[in-house]
């Protein structure tokens, strides 16, 4: 769904990301992106969000060039996201956000949304009172308003126990299976990723390092050099 | 609709029946309120203090919707007063049609303003807003648009023709102009709660709680605060037509730093996050410095009076008054 050709993202002097081709998001699966500290995952998501400005190469969604397209576009055109910092509206109560966002993007079944999450029992809470595994949950569920094509989610797990982000994964992998929906995740947790991913791609200092399945990327030397080490 | 809507809506819907009947019933009362007043003075006073809440209303809302604070209310103010007085003097405009068109102009020039100071950062659009006010009340004074605006001894204007139903030289007196006043501040302030309760009200404290959020949920974060802007600076002209009817006079005055800053405390004095806060807070800022002026230590008594409400009631006069209501209601 999404084709990424030769971007690169500078800051300055800086290229965050340099020369980074891959495509992403089949439908029905769960696509990571892993990598170290400083390897360019969150810019990564920001540019195909449209938050940077490539620098350099082009992004296509659905084969058309979004480079140059706004925030708004893309999510109205069924490209959602999540936040690495959970991103709700502390002062609204769950149900209002949802039901904000849901009317704005003609979401059909805010009810499954609601459930799927987990979040009926807490609709009158005030977000900011709510607890933090609550949030982020929130913070997935505005994002899965509108029947987007794809979401993408920025280290959904942080802040969260191994427990809870095992059970949030759970949660995506039935979501995108569900709603037939391609889901891009950036995750630190390693194990969690391999055990719920289809296709994992690891960069690594701005560069793509590899693409594949769990098996292939846990087998592939430079992945493991560059980044897994022991832990694969 | 989904389930979780309806019974969320259902039981916010519960106690409008009753809340609207007290409504009604005050709106009402206050119409026989120059009756019971004993002399022009209270009137008067009364008068400046509710002209004051309409602008406590305006920056209340600005800040409750928007997040900002609005420290130039008095551009709208006085640009509407202005307006109406020069349209009746120069082109020979009925009261009616001059307050109409004097409306028009300030609503034109609040989307304007705000199309550029909605974009800027908090503390810019606070400074930009008050550098307006300060660069209209120069505007008007200049010697050179004395023949026009009067310069800074402000512009005399003697309305003709009728007011809704009213004689308009008949609005120089305080009891006969309280009805618009009374009118305005209601319509005022339940257009403002119409739009805090409607969609485009939680859009707003949306855009306010998190921009990013509302960007990546699709939503344009521009225009809905524009617009927003646009109808504060209108029901700040309303005010300003209504004070330059109820003294056949526009002043540079208007336009002062005073003006906003009046308008400022009263708003935070009574609560931002009710219509009936900013009104109240009109009420008794206007009355404070009308007492504390007549000691001759106006501007020291109220300065101790704002810190001490805003140190110990941050959340405004209105707050304890409401918990004591809850409790009563409980009992």
């Amino acid at each position: 769904m999404i084709r990424v050709e030769n971007l690169t993202v500078a800051y300055g002097a800086f290229k965050a990301l340099t020369d980074i081709s891959v495509d992403l998001g089949q439908r029905g699966q769960v696509h990571s992106i892993i990598g170290p500290n400083g390897a360019g995952k969150s810019t990564f998501m920001d540019a195909i969000v449209g938050k940077r400005r490539p620098s350099a190469g082009r992004i296509f969604y659905k084969d058309r060039d979004i480079s140059r397209e706004t925030i708004q576009w893309r999510r109205k055109n069924g490209m959602a996201r999540s936040f690495q910092k959970t991103s709700i509206f502390p002062g609204l109560t769950i149900f209002e956000q949802l039901d904000l966002v849901a009317k704005h993007l003609d979401e059909p079944d805010l009810d499954a949304i609601i459930d799927t999450m987990d979040l009926r029992e807490v609709l009158n809470v005030e977000a900011t009172r709510a607890a933090y595994g609550v949030q982020r949950r929130v913070d997935v569920a505005l994002g899965l308003i509108g029947m987007p094509d794809i979401l993408l989610l920025d280290e959904p797990g942080a802040g969260l126990s191994a427990e809870e982000t095992a059970n949030l994964f759970r949660h995506l992998r039935k979501l995108a299976a569900e709603r037939n929906i391609a889901a891009v995740v950036v995750e630190h947790d390693v194990e969690a990723v391999f055990a719920l991913s289809d296709v994992v791609t690891v960069l690594d200092l701005g560069r793509h390092l590899a693409t594949g399945t769990p098996a292939e990327i846990r087998a592939n030397p430079q992945v493991v050099a560059a980044y897994l080490g022991t832990a694969a | 609709m989904s389930s979780a809507a309806l019974s969320l809506r259902t039981a916010s819907r519960a106690r409008l029946p009753i809340l609207g009947g007290v409504a009604l019933v005050v709106f009402l009362a206050g119409f026989l309120l120059p009756g019971y007043l004993e002399g022009g003075y209270l009137q008067s006073m009364l008068n400046n203090g509710f002209i004051t809440g309409i602008l406590a209303l305006c920056v209340a809302f600005v800040m409750h919707q928007c997040g900002l604070v609005l420290f130039g209310i008095a551009t709208y103010y006085g640009l509407a007063a202005y307006a109406c007085a020069i349209l009746v003097n120069s082109f020979g405009f009925s009261a009616m049609a001059a307050a109409a068109l004097a409306l028009l102009i300030t609503l034109a020039a609040a989307f304007l303003v705000g199309a550029i100071v909605i974009r800027v950062k908090p503390l810019a659009f606070m400074m930009i807003c008050l550098s307006l006010a300060e660069l209209m009340r120069h505007l008007v004074a200049l010697p050179s648009l004395r023949k026009t605006t009067g310069g800074s001894d402000g512009l005399l204007f003697m309305p003709e023709g009728r007011v809704f139903g009213i004689e308009a030289m008949d609005l120089l007196d305080p009891a006969r102009i309280w009805p618009l006043i009374w009118s305005a501040t209601w319509v005022i302030g339940a257009a403002f709660l119409i739009v805090v309760s409607s969609h485009f009200g939680v859009r707003l404290r949306a855009i306010k709680e998190n921009e990013e959020r509302m960007r990546f949920s699709g939503f344009n974060t521009y225009w809905p605060r524009v617009f927003a802007f646009a109808g504060v600076g209108l029901a700040a002209g309303v005010a300003g037509v209504i004070q330059a009817l109820a003294s056949g006079f526009a002043s540079p005055e208007m336009f002062s730093i005073i003006t906003s800053t009046n308008a400022l405390l009263a708003a935070i004095t009574g609560g931002v996050s009710s219509v009936v806060g900013p009104v109240m807070g009109g009420v008794l800022y206007t009355w404070a410095i009308s007492e504390f002026g007549a000691m001759g230590y106006s501007q020291l008594f109220t300065g101790i009076a704002v810190i001490l409400v805003i140190l110990f009631i941050p959340r405004g006069l209105l707050h304890p008054l409401r918990l004591l209501l809850r409790k009563g209601g409980r009992a």
